[in-house]
């Protein structure tokens, strides 16, 4: 037998966990801190290798100049500098990180909520199913 | 405007009738419109640049999502750049992984806004991007539109000075990392460009979250008139004077886009039928869900039957309704 009632419940789930929720299921399995912090550890990957492309492309640009001055330039403060301008950078991508994941989780943790209770109830309708189908055929 | 309006309702209705072959229909052509574009205008590879080679990649790209699309369509030009110059292509190359670790990690679902930028920019009609951003995405999508821009004024600065770049000149004045790499850095265009579109941008979405009515026409209006005024203000402040008539027809098509756009989307959801598969114990389930159409907050109109200030009715009013004789109402 067919439960419609039950199946409008999975067509929602399955709806949620196809769509929207993609993003935000995996949320489940961390607590707020967890998550914000090995997203915040990505980005510091990210922004590490994004870092480094730039001083890369930087570089490439003004070649010429650092192999024609490169005996006169204080290599110490060449280098200082870069690492400076480093924690810069990656110092503002962890402030966003940290404020959009925070927001990020609140969202997802808010409709995950509204998932749970659906699949609470479709556990229910289940049970219910399944104590009622002995007794028909017991009444037949 | 019942006309219109009608036209809107059909054309929901077709569009949730038909979304299972309009979406990938779309994602062909897009994909089809930008393979053609990069082999007509940087097809250095001639291996690549046959029709048949971007025919059969825009099939490809009909059955997967946007961003292969975007992936395929930067291989495509990284081939081309190989052909043309090897520093050309590890600029090209280096610049494209540094959006993707810079934005794209974090912001993975914002393809089809950097391929539709540099087409746009392309078609000479960039300044619509700005106002379909500002009306239709969120903030932190503006930065994929900025990085279309990059791709767009790199791959220009490329075309323009493709003659110096395949020149096999060991001993070239300037380097060719040095060629390539200031199509980015110094090119004033793409920095005035990037300020009026992202300032746009941003402004539109500011003023059509509001909640006063018309909001979209006014973001439409504001945002693009703060857009032209940066654009032109630019093109004085670095001597590109000759493309000042391009920037005012962009922007009014863009103008005109952005009223567009508020017509078929302000408050309307083209809410998707769903195509679902699950399971339970007894049964596979492929469901089709078709959301209920709902009416738009816009289309409800409340009308005053009777009128509170005028509560006594003269003779004269009442003989009027009515269309009979004064004179007869008299006792």
């Amino acid at each position: 037998m067919l439960n419609k009632e039950r199946i409008r419940l999975m067509t929602k789930l399955a709806a949620y966990e196809q769509g929207e929720g993609k993003e935000y299921l995996p949320m489940g399995r961390f607590y707020r801190r967890d998550y914000i912090g090995f997203q915040m550890l990505k980005t510091l990957l990210y922004s590490t290798i994004a870092f480094g492309i730039l001083f890369l492309l930087t570089f490439l640009y003004q070649m010429e100049n650092i192999m024609e001055d490169l005996y006169q330039m204080d290599l110490r403060e060449y280098i200082i500098g870069i690492l400076v301008r480093y924690v810069i950078f990656v110092a503002v991508y962890q402030v966003i990180a940290r404020v959009v994941y925070s927001r990020r989780y609140r969202k997802g943790h808010r409709s995950l909520k509204l998932y749970m209770s659906r699949l609470k109830k479709v556990e229910k309708l289940y049970e219910r199913e399944e104590t009622l189908l002995p007794l028909d055929d017991w009444e037949k | 405007m019942t006309k219109l309006l009608e036209l809107r309702e059909r054309l929901r209705e077709f569009y949730g009738k038909f979304e299972f072959y309009i979406k990938p229909g779309i994602r062909f052509v897009a994909a089809l419109i930008t393979f053609f574009m990069i082999n007509g205008n940087i097809g250095y590879m001639s291996r690549l640049s046959n029709p048949a080679v971007a025919i059969a990649l825009a099939l490809v790209c009909t059955f997967l999502p946007v961003n292969a699309t975007v992936v395929l369509a930067a291989v495509l030009i990284l081939a081309h750049l190989f052909a043309l110059s090897l520093e050309a292509c590890v600029v090209g190359l280096l610049l494209i992984l540094l959006m993707l670790f810079m934005y794209y990690k974090f912001a993975p679902k914002e393809g089809s806004s950097l391929l539709l930028t540099p087409l746009l920019c392309r078609l000479g009609i960039g300044e619509v991007m700005p106002t379909g951003m500002g009306l239709y995405k969120e903030p932190y999508s503006i930065l994929s539109m900025l990085c279309g821009l990059v791709i767009y004024y790199f791959l220009r600065g490329i075309k323009a000075n493709e003659a110096l770049l395949a020149a096999v000149d060991e001993e070239a004045e300037v380097s060719k990392f040095t060629v390539v790499l200031e199509q980015v850095m110094k090119n004033r265009e793409l920095y005035v460009t990037v300020l009026a579109f992202g300032l746009t941008a941003l402004v539109i979405y500011v003023i059509r979250r509001q909640s006063f009515a018309r909001s979209w026409t006014v973001a439409v209006a504001v945002g693009n008139a703060l857009n032209l005024l940066v654009l032109l203000a630019g093109s004085f402040l670095i001597g590109h004077t000759e493309n000042i008539l391009r920037i005012i027809l962009g922007t009014l098509a863009a103008a005109a886009v952005g009223l567009l756009m508020e017509f078929f989307l302000f408050n309307l959801d083209y809410a998707r039928t769903e195509r679902l598969q699950f399971e339970d114990d007894e049964y596979y389930y492929y469901v089709k869900a078709v959301p209920k159409v709902f009416v738009s907050g816009r289309e409800k109109r409340v009308k005053q039957i009777n009128s509170r200030r005028n509560d006594r009715i003269s003779k004269k009013d009442l003989a009027d309704e009515f269309d009979i004789d004064r004179e007869l109402l008299d006792d």
